[in-house]
């Protein structure tokens, strides 16, 4: 009855279920979907334990290419690169396709590459030079470039990026990089032109932009290290007003002003040169020299009172009021930047050569203030990180996604342990550590999770009713059996047939009937009894076990992650208190130096 | 002093700062802390036995609590370029309703690839109804734009073996509203 009401309703409804077939383990698994779904959302953890799933419930089956790629996908992403290994090599071994074996041993090498493993990392793309695929020959070159870079290898990486010359498949970063890596093995002309080149292109994002920031900065704080400041001046003036790069630039525009001019560059004529800029759809720094600008009296907007010029040379003067410009506008900014630490030291510095005594020691008192607040915080957040309040701040923000070595820190909160940590966050070896640490509170809010799962279905386990199956109940389930059995697929089910059929003969309960049939005398044996019985309540304490084993190591590892990100912060916050001291003592100096004039009743 | 001096007497903390800012422009090299390879290495050892313990877990849970012989998992995909799924409420034989509300990444991971495990339930052999209501909208769509919902009703026949459902958000033409779709997935034997 109640099927036909089903079928009626499905007339109704006048839509039933289209089935289709699928290969365990193909890409129409939907299994090996659900694990692409996982993927998408960067929950690789969940994605690799779905597709092992797969795996060990048909041990027998030969699965496909693609859920191996998978499986070694996922669980690189997860950061198991060894394990990823082994399935990328079996893999590699039976595949005919070429791209996509090249393409997993990159990614495998820029796993290393970015965990530190740099020999390795080099080795292994090394050996794909040989059998690489043209489709990914750039990224080859990138890759290799930047772990030759990273081995200081500045020669071989301007081969690695000039051969075979195919700069205009190359993005902004390689053009960069080869700028750099010329500029390091001797190559200074085609190193400069290079990095002018990238400084001009034409940038649509904030990367892009960014990227063009970056280039510009390098560029013209090699000039102003030359002393040519005549040309870091154009350079530096590219650099937009707001940008990751815009403090550094103003600080080295001012510097660039009181530098002496130097030679007047040439410019190399290479074969990309077509780039042009498009640096006056924003604000650059160039714009705050703009004409007039200058004219409405810097000093008053420095917040200076009037006050009688040294004799200084006409030209002198000029250049110190247009390097007093983008100083002004710099210590403006957040005094946290080392920049603006510089700024607020540069600008007494110059009003006292200017013979704005005055001036000047006010200016210094300000920049002492700003300095030794600076040290306070400093301090604060050192101590801070060593209470372990640091790594907490971090991870409890976006702690609870799996996302493995594909996630990023992208930002720090605002928080004291945190604030002058901002350099960390181009840092791989802070990235790395972070995302292992990430790992590891995730892998032990699993493990706590599990233990409970367990506890709850054992308790399930002792605690359902067990019914006792019918006669006919049993037949059914025989017949079911038996056609898989002939039809010769499904070995498993022949165990299970057997000790159907055993049960058949064997006393039951007949629900149905209640009749209680008097028990034959029977004597049940297995030809081959197992020494242990491995049912699932077995597979749970074995389970619950080797969960006992796995926490405390997990514990012990959690106390290294922290202890390592703590020393990488630290050696961070101590880089930044030295300069911070230096400052301090260059800032207190210059002061003194300031009474003591008075004191000796000179000009101040 | 004149202004060339000067410039010199600060070249110190101009080199020093010229010297800041070349380690953020060159790539990164090793690791600062000796620890970090041998601590990655251990991880990744650790790794592999909570990936194993989880996958065994579930194995296990899945004989206890949903057997072949009962099991039913229904599926949902989005097959839909730019079309992001706010929620989804499903039933099976009148059984008690399932709703999911997807966050954003979510949804777009969901017409990008794979399909979602949705529901996991219990079954005897014979034919099911299912009911799936779903709540939609265009990625481009205008705010004033009512969302996209659909509604099935459908039946589906479960034979002995465990059942794959999939409930699909999909366009039976190139420009055809999307409609949700039932298709069952039976492995090759």
């Amino acid at each position: 009855m109640k099927h036909l009401t089903f079928f009626l309703l499905g007339c109704a409804c006048g839509i039933a279920s289209a089935s289709d077939s699928y290969t365990i383990g193909s890409d129409q698994d939907p299994r090996v979907r659900a694990s692409d779904f996982m993927a998408e959302n960067r929950r690789f953890l969940a994605a690799s334990t779905s597709l092992i799933q797969i795996q060990k419930e048909a041990p027998r089956q030969q699965l496909p290419s693609e859920y191996f790629q998978r499986l070694a996908d996922d669980t690189l992403s997860f950061g198991m690169q060894k394990r990823a290994e082994v399935i990328y090599r079996e893999q590699n071994a039976g595949s005919n396709d070429p791209v996509m074996v090249a393409r997993a041993r990159l990614r495998r090498a820029e796993f290393l590459y970015e965990r530190g493993f740099l020999p390795e990392a080099n080795a292994e793309l090394t050996s794909l030079r040989q059998q690489l695929p043209s489709p990914l020959m750039v990224n080859w070159q990138d890759q290799m470039s930047r772990v030759l870079m990273a081995q200081d290898r500045y020669a071989e990486a301007v081969q690695v990026l000039s051969k075979p010359d195919n700069a205009n498949d190359q993005s902004g970063y390689m053009r960069y990089n080869l700028a750099i890596a010329l500029l390091k093995s001797n190559h200074v002309d085609e190193g400069v032109n290079l990095l002018d080149r990238v400084g001009l292109r034409r940038a649509t994002d904030s990367e892009g932009l960014a990227l063009r920031d970056k280039a510009n900065l390098t560029l013209g704080y090699y000039w102003l290290k030359r002393q040519q400041g005549g040309s870091a001046i154009p350079i530096l003036d590219r650099i937009r007003t707001t940008g990751p790069y815009s403090n550094r630039a103003l600080l080295g525009l001012g510097w660039a002003y009181l530098a002496p001019e130097g030679d007047k560059q040439r410019r190399m004529k290479l074969q990309d040169d077509s780039s042009g800029s498009d640096s006056k759809s924003f604000s650059t720094i160039g714009s705050i020299l703009r004409p007039g600008y200058l004219n409405t009296d810097i000093y008053k907007r420095a917040g200076l009172r009037p006050f009688q010029l040294n004799r200084v040379d006409p030209n002198d003067e000029a250049a110190l009021k247009k390097a007093l410009v983008p100083w002004v506008e710099l210590v403006s900014r957040d005094p946290i930047d080392p920049a603006v630490q510089e700024g607020l030291l540069a600008i007494p510095y110059v009003l006292d050569r200017l013979g704005a005594h005055i001036q000047a020691q006010q200016y210094y008192e300000k920049a002492i203030a700003a300095l030794e607040q600076t040290r306070v915080n400093l301090d604060q957040a050192i101590l801070s990180i060593r209470y372990g309040r640091m790594v907490d701040t971090i991870i409890s923000r976006n702690g609870d996604a799996d996302s493995g070595w594909v996630w990023r820190l992208k930002d720090l909160p605002d928080a004291p342990e945190t604030f002058y940590l901002q350099t960390l966050l181009a840092d791989h070896p802070f990235q790395e550590a972070i995302k292992n640490f990430r790992d590891i509170r995730l892998l032990l809010r699993d493990t706590d999770a599990e233990r409970q799962r367990i506890l709850d279905l054992q308790a399930a386990y002792d605690t359902r009713v067990k019914q006792p199956v019918t006669q006919r109940e049993l037949q059914q389930r025989i017949g079911a059996l038996s056609k898989d059995a002939n039809l010769g697929y499904q070995p498993d089910v022949r165990p299970q047939l057997q000790m159907a059929q055993m049960l058949v003969a064997a006393p039951y309960e007949d629900k149905a009937a209640n009749v209680a049939p008097q028990p034959p005398p029977v004597k049940l044996q297995l030809p081959n009894a197992p020494t242990k019985f491995d049912g699932p309540y077995e597979r749970l304490e074995a389970l619950k076990a080797r969960l006992d084993t796995l926490s405390p190591k997990l514990k012990v590892a959690e106390e290294a992650g922290s202890k390592l990100l703590q020393k990488i912060a630290l050696n961070d916050l101590d880089a930044q208190r030295k300069l911070n001291e230096q400052y301090l003592v260059e800032a207190r100096f210059a002061l003194a130096r300031i009474y003591d004039r008075q004191a000796h009743g000179e000009a101040p | 002093m004149n202004l060339r001096n000067l410039f010199s007497v600060r070249g110190k903390l101009l080199v020093m700062l010229l010297v800041t800012g070349a380690a953020q422009a060159a790539p990164q090299a090793i690791p600062t802390a000796d620890s970090a390879p041998q601590l990655d290495q251990n991880l990744q050892v650790l790794k592999e036995e909570a990936v194993n313990i989880k996958a065994e877990l579930q194995s296990t849970e899945q004989t206890l609590l949903y057997p072949d012989a009962t099991r039913v998992i229904i599926y949902f995909s989005v097959p839909v370029s730019g079309l992001l799924v706010q929620s989804i409420t499903v039933s099976v034989d009148d059984g008690r309703p399932f709703q999911y509300k997807y966050i954003n990444a979510e949804a777009i991971a969901l017409q990008r690839r794979g399909i979602q495990p949705l529901v996991k339930l219990n079954a005897g052999a014979g034919t099911h109804r299912i009911r799936a209501d779903i709540v939609a909208q265009f990625a481009d769509a205008q705010a004033s734009t009512p969302p996209l919902a659909d509604h099935l009703e459908a039946t589906f026949t479960k034979a002995r073996a465990a059942a794959n459902i999939e409930l699909s958000l999909a366009r039976r033409s190139v420009v055809s509203r999307p409609e949700l779709e039932l298709h069952e997935w039976v492995a090759d034997k």
